[in-house]
């Protein structure tokens, strides 16, 4: 081999050295490097409430068996205990990069729902699991769980976009005892909710007497629900559905 | 941040061109380097010329040393880029029968396929010896299917396997390709002397 054309591969070989050992040292981006990377693409859908679901959608969805539902609490385990959703999980905030492969492998009709008090926790996690995920199906409640008792328990509504509630990521609600998912309000009967809509009539909720009468006085207010009614029935503001199924289109490559 | 939908950006056939392009280029650097001769790659096998492991070797460690630089740059989303799961068992038997193929026939479908753009008369046997094989596949899956989808790991990858750091796992490779390189060279000497290609 030509004295130049050896020289030519050592030089090669030094640079592919060289630039392999810059990158062991310079590292691969951490969950919120990456979240900086893509804020530009995703932070407006946070600032235009595009990826905040309202608990009357959720709780549609909870009841869809087409969709693969994650709910993902990410609570202290105080308020877990207190009361969660029924079906979700809890995972802690630095923790959720230990499951990134299980968002990794969400099916097509997965969507994931993140879940705090009210917003800011689930933000958060939603911006980690964004930015180690691909970008999976991912939401957060609107208001959290403080607005879906507020929706489901008969507690007067405590709705963060409202401005009355200062977002402190509290649980405001005045749980007795620690209920869990065996509250009634884990998982409301989504049709006893749209025949009371239909009917007007005040149907049982299920919940103690008391707090069946606060749901049903409720519901004779405008109320989200009215939307799940169909066209020419709302009577209230309703609300907009946030959830979209994302087909991702795979191009899958490969040299014979 | 990439990897870009193109279809969507550029409409189909402005994705169509940029693929027509990225084929032309793959096909005309294989060409180049020889790989449209079979005899040129089969002699990688008796360790007389060293070109098949040094291009596709190096092709594969500038494009892993590109990739994670644009990730720790910003510019591209590793987790997008596609990655075929891991069927380990499967994987390594079909391993075996393209490699014995690869000996015996002297191209791998990629290089049949270029070797066939230069009219070679053994390429264009290679490319439908492919076909029927692929056909035969196809005909007789279902009497293997639970292999064939046996020992699914997923997208799995090296530093998933080993828990090292990406750019370590880079290093490393890139340690064993320059190695693996410059020790083939001395073997190869020692083995064929003058008779060995460069």
């Amino acid at each position: 081999m030509p004295v130049r054309t050896e020289a030519k591969h050592v030089l090669g070989a030094l640079a592919l050295i060289t630039a392999a050992a810059g990158l062991a040292w310079h590292g691969q981006p951490s969950a919120l490097e990456k979240w900086q990377f893509l804020a530009a693409e995703l932070e407006p859908r946070l600032v235009q409430r595009e990826v905040q679901i309202h608990p009357a959608e959720m709780l549609e969805l909870m009841h869809d068996d087409y969709i693969d539902l994650r709910v993902i609490d990410v609570r202290d385990e105080r308020d877990w205990n207190m009361f969660h959703l029924w079906g979700s999980q809890r995972i802690k905030l630095d923790a959720l990069e230990q499951h990134r492969k299980s968002f990794l492998k969400l099916p097509a009709n997965g969507v994931i729902v993140f879940v705090s008090n009210d917003e800011s926790r689930a933000t958060e996690a939603w911006k980690r699991v964004m930015a180690i995920a691909s970008k999976p199906n991912a939401y957060i409640l609107a208001g959290g769980i403080n607005r879906w008792l507020g929706e489901y328990a008969g507690h007067a509504a405590t709705d963060q976009e409202s401005g009355h509630v200062p977002p402190d990521d509290t649980l405001r609600y005045p749980l007795q005892w620690a209920m869990g998912s065996r509250h009634p309000a884990a998982l409301p009967d989504l049709h006893a909710i749209q025949q009371q809509m239909v009917s007007r009539q005040p149907t049982a909720v299920p919940d103690t007497q008391h707090v069946e009468q606060q749901h049903v006085d409720q519901l004779r207010e405008p109320h989200p629900h009215d939307a799940m009614r169909g066209p020419g029935h709302n009577r209230g503001p309703g609300f907009r559905k946030r959830v979209k199924l994302q087909k991702k289109v795979i191009k899958r490559g490969g040299c014979g | 941040m990439a990897p870009f939908d193109l279809n969507t950006q550029l409409g189909d056939i402005g994705a169509w061109i940029i693929y027509a392009m990225i084929g032309f280029g793959f096909g005309f650097i294989l060409e180049s380097a020889g790989f449209g001769d079979s005899r040129r790659l089969a002699a990688q096998f008796y360790w007389r010329n060293l070109a098949v492991l040094k291009v596709m070797f190096s092709a594969i460690l500038v494009a892993a040393v590109l990739i994670f630089w644009a990730s720790a740059l910003g510019w591209l989303d590793y987790d997008e880029v596609w990655v075929n799961p891991t069927y380990l068992w499967p994987g390594i038997v079909g391993g075996l029968i393209m490699g014995v193929g690869f000996i015996f026939g002297g191209f791998c479908p990629g290089t049949s396929l270029v070797g066939m753009a230069t009219l070679k008369l053994d390429a264009l046997w290679f490319v439908i010896g492919v076909a029927v094989g692929i056909i035969l596949f196809g005909e007789s899956v279902h009497l293997y299917n639970d292999f064939w989808h046996s020992s699914h790991l997923g997208r799995f990858t090296l530093q998933e396997w080993t828990g090292l750091p990406a750019g370590l796992v880079i290093l490393c490779l890139v340690g064993i390709g320059v190695s693996v390189f410059w020790l083939g060279d001395i073997v190869r000497k020692r083995m064929w002397g003058d008779a060995g290609e460069d």
